[in-house]
């Protein structure tokens, strides 16, 4: 069975202000995420933190933009006000703003029906910049206090070292969009006193299909080029050079048989070395001497075959491979050299089972893996740097497109997703039970739907418009203290140090 | 090429360098008839040429005329070659007969090697003359160190070889070939 898509009701329902308090975040970064989601200006506000001051003066600005026609506030009359900003900003003048702020918000703008304003406080934490003082902390139990009469959620979003905020922020924006929709409380009940009264923590992964393809197109180009370029196996390199070694020795040895049994005859023998009897044909007598005289020309007759015969082979084909070793494989063969065991194991692999090696060829042997020897060396250093150089390029390369093509395909990314959505939190605090829900759209549901694949480990699956057809996001949040716990302080105390 | 670099004057010879900062280094040694070509045996080093250090750079002729040159790069023969320091025409006969002997064969023939000359019969290496199958290209060398009269004392000196032929070739696929360097002191007559 199919997971069970909800379907998700994206007709604006609240203006969405966002004021950046944060030194952290520039202008232009939140406005770019904003946009991105909130399509057109329209349905949100970016208000720079020094600006706003109390509820009077945010009620005028939103009267003002809209006056011009730059916002538009839906007839629900909903306002979700985040407050962006760093960790270490969270003091008690900060506190005392917001608090302001919010209440006078309230009363200018009374909300109507169930609806109600709606604040979030969006905190960054980098572990770069560790906190100086304990203010911030007794700053956010008062979250937990009774005196806040609104709707408000508090966010960490923590950057470990050398890890990025992206996914974070991506998460939070696509929420901020979810709460000023017509369906916000399918994902959220403004009653809910865990909201309320906790910090969460939350993070997203997102699947593009076509990113996703293009990535896998291209890995797959780069994997060619590598088989392309580089012939991984060394044994390759020594089976040309045996068969091609092999060939010539063959020849090698006919002609040491031709000789031995042909050609020794034509040799012309001093008549000395002949019995000559009175009646009947004189006998070549084999003594010592024409013995030892024809064993050189032997040698030399096998010399100068081998010779001619080395002349003949092409080395291009062997030094074309070398050519084509990539980087590990040519350092490996010429270890495998300097140690002597390449030649150990070419020659060992020529001779015959029962048969001895003649030693002429074996000498010819030796003369052949020299020439292969020769070929790999002959790699330059300056070329050997820059192939190097090239691998590891690909390899790189390669390892990014990974990344950004984690799923190889939907049903890939639907099994997978939900489980590789980790939260990054401080020190080893977990968070208590979480939050998953996907959101999915176009022709990424149209296909879901055909296919039939299982989404693992989601709570929800919403139908969401918004975003692209090609796309699935996948997000998680949680609950990470629950600010009314008496270890509350000492806990924030432990993941904020 | 050593060719062009070396040079006879008088009862000397030299040899010029390559180019100036050539790192071959030059080494030579006189041989006869007798020596094999390509034994390096018994090498000596020599100075290239030098007008400032004459009596270093040149070697006084030996009766033995045959010079081998050999310049070496490292342990490596870059080039090799011999020379004979000219003394006018080759003056000493030897005549080579192909004759068939039966009696050693059915296709079996003898060669005959005689030295012609009044003078004292010369044994010569047998790497200088030898049976060569035209078709195959294959050289037949006599299976002796040295070609010598088989009596020097007789009254004609020469030598005597037999060789067969595999049943399926005629003796015209066959050659005698001489070397040049036999040709600098031997008239060479060949009857087949």
């Amino acid at each position: 069975m199919p997971t069970e898509r909800i379907s998700f009701d994206i007709t604006q329902d609240a203006l969405l202000i966002f004021i950046n308090d944060s030194h952290s975040m520039k202008e232009a970064e939140a406005t770019d995420q904003l946009e991105q989601l909130f399509h057109g200006a329209k349905e949100y506000l970016y208000l720079d933190g020094s600006t706003v001051e109390s509820g009077a003066a945010l009620a005028g600005k939103i009267a003002q933009e809209r006056a011009a026609y730059r916002i538009s506030v839906p007839t629900s009359n909903r306002l979700v006000v985040c407050f962006w900003m760093d960790i270490d900003q969270l003091t008690d003048a900060w506190f005392a703003r917001y608090q302001k702020i919010a209440e006078e918000t309230r009363r200018l703008l009374p909300v109507q029906g169930y609806g109600q304003h709606c604040f979030i406080t969006c905190l960054t934490y980098e572990v770069e910049m560790p906190l100086a003082e304990k203010t911030p902390i007794q700053v956010m139990q008062k979250f937990a206090g009774p005196e806040l009469l609104f709707s408000h959620m508090q966010y960490l979003l923590y950057k470990p070292i050398l890890e990025s905020l992206d996914r974070q922020k991506a998460a939070m924006v696509q929420l901020l969009h979810m709460w000023t929709r017509k369906d916000y409380q399918k994902i959220l009940d403004p009653s809910d006193l865990l909201y309320m009264k906790s910090l969460r923590i939350v993070n997203s992964a997102d699947y593009q299909e076509a990113e996703a393809e293009r990535c896998q197109r291209k890995i797959e180009e780069l994997e060619e080029w590598l088989n392309q370029q580089c012939d991984p196996e060394l044994e390759n390199l020594l089976r040309t050079a045996m068969t091609e070694a092999g060939k010539q020795s063959v020849k090698l040895e006919k002609a040491l048989e031709y000789f031995e049994e042909e050609l020794s005859y034509l040799y012309p023998v001093r008549i000395t070395d002949y019995r000559k009897p009175l009646f009947g044909k004189a006998e070549r007598l084999v003594d010592s001497g024409t013995g030892s005289m024809l064993e050189k020309r032997k040698q030399d007759y096998i010399q100068e075959v081998s010779h001619r015969l080395l002349d003949e082979a092409d080395f291009t084909g062997i030094r074309r491979q070398v050519q084509k070793l990539h980087y590990p494989d040519l350092e490996k063969l010429r270890q495998t050299l300097d140690q002597g065991r390449l030649r150990q194991e070419f020659l060992e692999r020529m001779k015959k089972p029962g048969k001895a090696m003649e030693d002429c060829v074996e000498a010819f042997l030796e003369e052949w893996y020299g020439q292969m020897e020769a070929a790999v060396r002959s790699v330059q250093p300056e070329e050997q740097k820059e192939r190097a150089k090239q691998q590891v390029e690909v390899n790189r390369q390669k390892e990014r497109l990974k990344e950004a093509g984690k799923y190889r395909n939907l049903g890939d990314c639907l099994a997978r997703i939900s489980s590789q959505v980790p939260f990054l939190t401080p020190s080893e605090v977990l968070p208590n039970g979480s939050n998953r829900f996907m959101l999915i759209a176009g022709a990424c549901n149209t296909n879901w739907l055909v296919s039939g694949f299982q989404a693992g480990g989601v709570n929800q699956v919403y139908s969401y418009p918004n975003i692209a057809p090609s796309e699935v996001m996948m997000m998680r949040e949680a609950p990470l203290i629950e600010l009314t716990d008496g270890r509350a302080a000492e806990e924030l105390a432990w993941i904020l140090q | 090429m050593l060719k062009d670099r070396f040079f006879q004057n008088g009862n000397f010879f030299y040899v010029s360098k390559e180019k100036a900062d050539t790192e071959k280094q030059l080494f030579y040694k006189f041989f006869s008839l007798e020596d094999d070509i390509e034994d390096l045996e018994g090498l000596r080093p020599l100075n290239y040429w030098n007008p400032h250090s004459e009596q270093d750079s040149r070697v006084a002729l030996e009766t033995n005329r045959y010079i081998l040159l050999v310049e070496k790069e490292g342990e490596r023969v870059a080039e090799k070659d011999w020379f004979y320091a000219e003394s006018g025409d080759a003056g000493k006969g030897l005549a080579i007969t192909v004759k068939k002997a039966k009696k050693y064969g059915k296709n079996a023939y003898m060669i005959t090697i005689e030295w012609t000359s009044e003078e004292e019969a010369e044994a010569i290496n047998s790497r200088y003359i030898y049976l060569y199958h035209t078709g195959k290209k294959e050289k037949l060398y006599f299976l002796q160190e040295l070609i010598a009269p088989l009596d020097p004392y007789g009254k004609k000196r020469m030598d005597q070889y037999i060789f067969e032929l595999p049943e399926t070739d005629s003796l015209d696929e066959y050659d005698i070939r001489v070397e040049p360097i036999v040709r600098k002191q031997y008239q060479v007559e060949i009857d087949k």
